[in-house]
């Protein structure tokens, strides 16, 4: 017989692992998964950090991205290399062996899921720290939400035991690209396209579902409600299919057969509670809210210190949206310069959230895949204050003289021309808001030309007439002839 | 005695692998012969607990597999080999034997040891840190036998042990084999009358799920003596026995 040197690792360690953390830092150091980070970090690159990195640096805007690219694409690969990893007693005929063990065959189970859960995590954690620390280099307020984060792990944890437990119940060399299959319709056709139609509120439990206004989190806290209904859902389906693992390999033991038990109909309970709880959400102007887990404490707009410049008059945004502040100054100056001294003029322009600007406050579906919504404006008080909400803008701030901002010179002109409170109707107060914003194009005939006459008069002509007829204009009580 | 088997029978389908088989054996090297289909894996199967008995009693170590506790305690001190090896080939011979090792609930101290020790009585320390993907089928079939040695079980269930191996790999397993037997039960299921000749203090023969023959190699090779089908007295012996069992 020959001598052995073997590396006997951990041999003179003070503290001898565990056979649970051998049995698991065996199957890390061999887990597929390894072998598919290089794609999914390719992955993240192309797809969501790429999408976030064109979206204005906020916290929550960016982060929307975990839910709705980085957990559905990982999805994928961890539901696929689970069931990969589940299949390989069947596909490499160790089940004899494996089975015979006296550990019992669940445990041996759970650290092959452990690992590959574990190696599906990391990089998903890694790829939220990438996108959070470039995030925090833009950003000028705010802190990371991390609700999003821990549902994304919820999801991915889901997708992982379904795969797995697929890969162990039906062991094939099918079972993997099956399962990313299965992961996939269940992302996109069950959730967005089947309980979208059928169940809307149901269909919120979709990780791919909560995309946040631009300015979500700013002036209210986030509500984290539906992030802990996901959490309790996805988390529920994972514990349950690992219980139900168990009841399938309990193999006679009834230690093993009653504590899957037990874990099977806790994660059946969590899972249904979810369910059920999303049955009860309903959309408000700030976020889901679903009663049975909401904190009133979030209902409190967040304390800020506007960032102010003083042109003609005080222009002040929130903190987040400082670099912004030239853009919004520039944008704004001319009109600010063509109004001044106008009846309900505004003497002051301070940003407000856009779920509470009125045209806004109308709930947009709680299921709407749709981004960013544009912008809005009201003038309110004595003295006049123009409350103007931003909630879209450029991923980066343009050089002041450029005039990316103009939705917000356009919801300017609705509020100082428009009746109190509404939205503009009459063609009248469109032509003065088309003449004013150089922008007829969009007009039907009568009014477009007068537009333009209007347009064409001297600073000094247009801003004598608005000087006696604004009110007027404001009332509805003007005609296209009466315009000069 | 470690196994005692009364009236095993094993079904699968309308097919009667093992028919009704009565057994018992104590400490040593038994050899199980048959031709194929004879039901010799079956059987090893069920006393793996691989396999739940269709009827009949089994015990194994003094225990009834079919309660889990008692089966579990079994389990923590066999060893098995099975026919069709399955592998990781990502793992290394190390590894492979250390995770066996884990399954088989032996205390963490001691497993670095125990594995050095088989992977060394099955000739692979030299390539102990080789991914099975890189092994020749004989160093596979000796990775398996490893495994099955790793926990020093009381029972040791070998299924074709020596398919793969070259001549003198099969005269050193022999010994090793020899070597097991002094403390535990080693059961053989082979089909190469040789290794039961060189090895085994006991041996069955089995045909069509029964046993039809139970004794020494000697034995069996007098019942040869004035049969004319095989080479050698053991062979010769084999055939007399199926040819009368058959008759």
């Amino acid at each position: 017989m020959t001598s052995l040197t073997l590396p006997l690792r951990s041999e003179s360690a003070r503290i001898r692992p565990t056979r649970r953390a051998r049995l698991l830092r065996l199957e890390l150091h061999h887990s597929t998964m390894i072998w598919v980070l290089p794609l999914l970090g390719a992955l993240f690159y192309f797809d969501p950090f790429r999408k976030a990195s064109g979206y204005p640096p906020f916290w929550f805007v960016r982060s929307s991205v975990i839910l709705h690219e980085l957990v559905p694409d990982f999805s994928l690969f961890a539901a696929g290399v689970a069931a990969w990893t589940g299949s390989r007693e069947g596909r490499r005929q160790t089940v004899d062996l494996v089975t015979i063990a006296a550990r019992p065959r669940w445990s041996t189970a759970l650290a092959s899921f452990a690992a590959t859960t574990i190696w599906t995590l990391v990089p998903f954690l890694g790829c939220v720290a990438v996108l959070y620390g470039f995030t925090a280099t833009q950003a000028s307020w705010g802190g990371p939400p991390w609700w999003p984060v821990a549902a994304g792990a919820a999801v991915l944890c889901a997708f992982c035991a379904l795969g797995f437990a697929a890969g162990v119940l039906l062991p094939g060399r099918f079972t993997a690209p099956l399962a990313a299959l299965v992961t996939f319709l269940v992302l996109i056709v069950a959730f967005r396209v089947v309980l979208h139609e059928s169940h809307p509120t149901f269909a919120l439990l979709s990780p791919m579902n909560s995309v946040p206004n631009g300015d979500a989190g700013v002036f209210f806290h986030y509500f984290p409600d539906l992030f802990i209904v996901q959490i309790m859902f996805f988390a529920g389906i994972a514990v349950a299919v690992l219980g139900g693992l168990g009841l399938a390999t309990a193999s006679g033991s009834r230690i093993v057969w009653r504590t899957a038990v037990v874990v099977t109909a806790l994660g059946l309970a969590a899972a249904c509670t979810g369910v059920g709880l999303a049955g009860t959400a309903r959309m408000e102007a700030n976020g889901v809210v679903i009663p049975a887990v909401h904190d009133a404490a979030s209902d409190r707009p967040i304390a800020y210190t506007p960032v102010c410049q003083h042109a003609v008059i005080p222009v002040c945004v929130q903190p987040a949206f400082r670099a912004y502040l030239p853009d919004v100054v520039a944008a704004l100056n001319p009109l600010i310069h063509q109004f001044a001294g106008l009846p309900g003029a505004p003497v002051r322009v301070e940003q407000s959230s856009s779920s509470t600007t009125p045209e806004l406050s109308v709930a947009l579906s709680a299921t709407e895949i749709g981004t960013l919504v544009g912008a809005s404006a009201n003038i309110t008080g004595s003295p006049p204050v123009l409350h103007l909400a931003l909630p879209k803008l450029p991923s980066q701030p343009e050089p002041p003289s450029s005039q990316s901002l103009s939705d917000e010179q356009g919801a300017f002109v609705d509020a100082f021309i428009g009746p109190a409170g509404g939205t503009l109707g009459d063609p009248a107060q469109a032509a003065i808001e088309a003449a004013l914003l150089h922008d007829a194009g969009s007009l039907p005939s009568p009014a477009a030309e007068t537009a333009n006459r209007f347009a064409a008069l001297a600073p000094n002509v247009q801003r004598a007439w608005l000087l006696t007829h604004l009110p007027a204009l404001r009332s509805g009580d003007i005609g296209l002839a009466q315009i000069p | 005695m470690n196994i005692d088997i009364d009236h095993l029978t094993r079904k699968f389908g309308r097919t009667q692998a093992v028919a009704g088989v009565d057994l018992q054996v104590g400490p040593g090297v038994f050899g199980l012969l048959g031709p194929n289909g004879a039901g010799k894996t079956s059987l090893l199967r069920m006393m793996a607990t691989v396999l739940q008995p269709s009827s009949g009693s089994l015990q194994l170590l003094g225990r009834d597999p079919a309660s889990y506790s008692q089966r579990r305690e079994i389990r923590r001190r066999l060893g098995y080999l099975p026919q069709n090896l399955g592998y990781y080939p990502g793992f290394t011979v190390v590894e492979f034997v250390e995770y066996f090792a884990l399954l088989k609930e032996m205390l963490p101290a001691q497993i670095p040891a125990a594995v050095a020790v088989a992977v060394d009585r099955v000739e692979l320390g030299e390539r102990a840190n080789s991914k099975l993907r890189t092994l020749s089928g004989g160093m596979l079939r000796r990775v398996g036998i490893a495994q099955a040695i790793v926990n020093d079980p009381e029972l040791l269930l070998l299924d074709e042990p020596t398919a793969g191996l070259d001549p003198e790999q099969r005269v050193q397993f022999r010994t090793v084999l020899r070597e097991l037997g002094e403390m535990a039960t080693v059961v053989v299921s082979t089909h190469l009358v040789e290794d039961v000749g060189a090895a085994c203090t006991e041996v069955a023969l089995m045909d069509r799920g029964l046993i039809v023959f139970r004794g020494t190699p000697d034995g069996l090779r007098e019942r040869g003596v004035g049969h004319s089908l095989g080479d050698a007295p053991l062979e010769r012996g084999y055939s007399a026995v199926l040819a009368d069992g058959r008759a």
